[in-house]
């Protein structure tokens, strides 16, 4: 892929972000404890998908984010399960919404990276919706928005920190 | 300098919190507390439905207190029915997430195993009218 500007570095920032992603995942899935509420995440590979958005292009974050959850579903061996689907479904909504969010003036970190939460459950419902052909994992719609809200708000706030960070490759 | 204020999506710097930011937060509590009221106020029927992987799906008595072995991709999950409520007791799955679901309808509305792709649900009653017209 013919990336813009520097290559090289456009590729080393790439691929750094990568890595940390990846480990945000891992660590996500190893250490921290599930939210109690089926298909709720911490959303940790979320601060490097809105990193990835203010700092690259939506192309460049678009690949990160594709990549990520490839090269995740293949270290936890469920490359084209179901978990996989619904992974990529969230990350693709979280992505896009926080990608239009961006756009829009006036919303704030905390706000994109909710609604980016927001986007990814609602989209991994759909989803599994979609599987068991029914309209009943949509009663888990309250619970999970509500932790969106909290899970957003911590990721938004890491990306707070984080965001004037950008290393110079 | 390219780049150095302003990116395709704006500025660099932003802020973290805005009014914005608020109003769709408010609009979101908003949603989940709304999901919330509406589901407590269903009238449900005393019938868990329980769907599997394969596409089967078949209901359950929760009159009956009784104990059911549901089978899922990973292998069977135990569940209990007790006092008018259904809740996962065991399964293979690696979080327990659906273990941790609690009872079926008092605590949660559906329970869901995604690696045994089990989805229980809890059924609303058929209203008691044929059509409403005003």
């Amino acid at each position: 892929m013919r990336l813009p500007g520097n290559g090289v570095g456009k590729m080393v920032q790439l691929a750094m972000l990568l890595a940390l992603a990846l480990a945000l995942s891992l660590v996500e899935s190893v250490f921290l404890p599930p939210l109690g509420v089926p298909g709720a995440k911490w959303g940790l590979a979320n601060i490097v998908s809105l990193l990835a958005l203010l700092w690259l292009s939506l192309r460049e974050a678009a690949l990160l984010v594709g990549l990520r959850v490839v090269l995740t579903a293949i270290f936890t061996g469920t490359l084209f399960g179901l978990g996989f689907w619904l992974s990529a479904a969230g990350a693709a909504a979280a992505l896009l919404v926080m990608a239009v969010l961006l756009r829009l003036p006036g919303f704030g970190l905390l706000g994109i990276s909710i609604a980016g939460a927001a986007g990814h459950n609602l989209a991994q419902l759909g989803v599994y919706a979609l599987v068991v052909s029914s309209a009943g994992v949509f009663y888990l719609l309250p619970p999970l928005l509500a932790v969106s809200l909290l899970t957003g708000s911590l990721t938004g706030i890491i990306v707070n920190k984080l965001s004037h960070y950008k290393s110079k490759v | 300098m390219q780049g150095a204020k302003e990116n395709l999506y704006g500025p660099k710097r932003r802020r973290l919190f805005t009014c914005r930011d608020l109003g769709l937060s408010l609009f979101l509590l908003f949603l989940a507390a709304g999901g919330w009221l509406l589901q407590a106020r269903l009238s449900l029927a005393p019938v868990a439905v329980v769907r599997l992987a394969s596409g089967e799906a078949f209901t359950v008595d929760l009159t009956q207190n009784q104990e059911l072995s549901i089978p899922g991709r990973l292998g069977s999950l135990t569940a209990v029915v007790v006092d008018g409520t259904i809740r996962i007791t065991a399964a293979g799955c690696p979080d327990q997430i659906c273990v941790n679901s609690g009872r079926l309808p008092s605590e949660t509305m559906a329970i869901i195993c995604v690696p045994n792709g089990v989805l229980i649900t809890a059924v609303q009653e058929r209203a008691r009218y044929d059509a409403v017209t005003w």
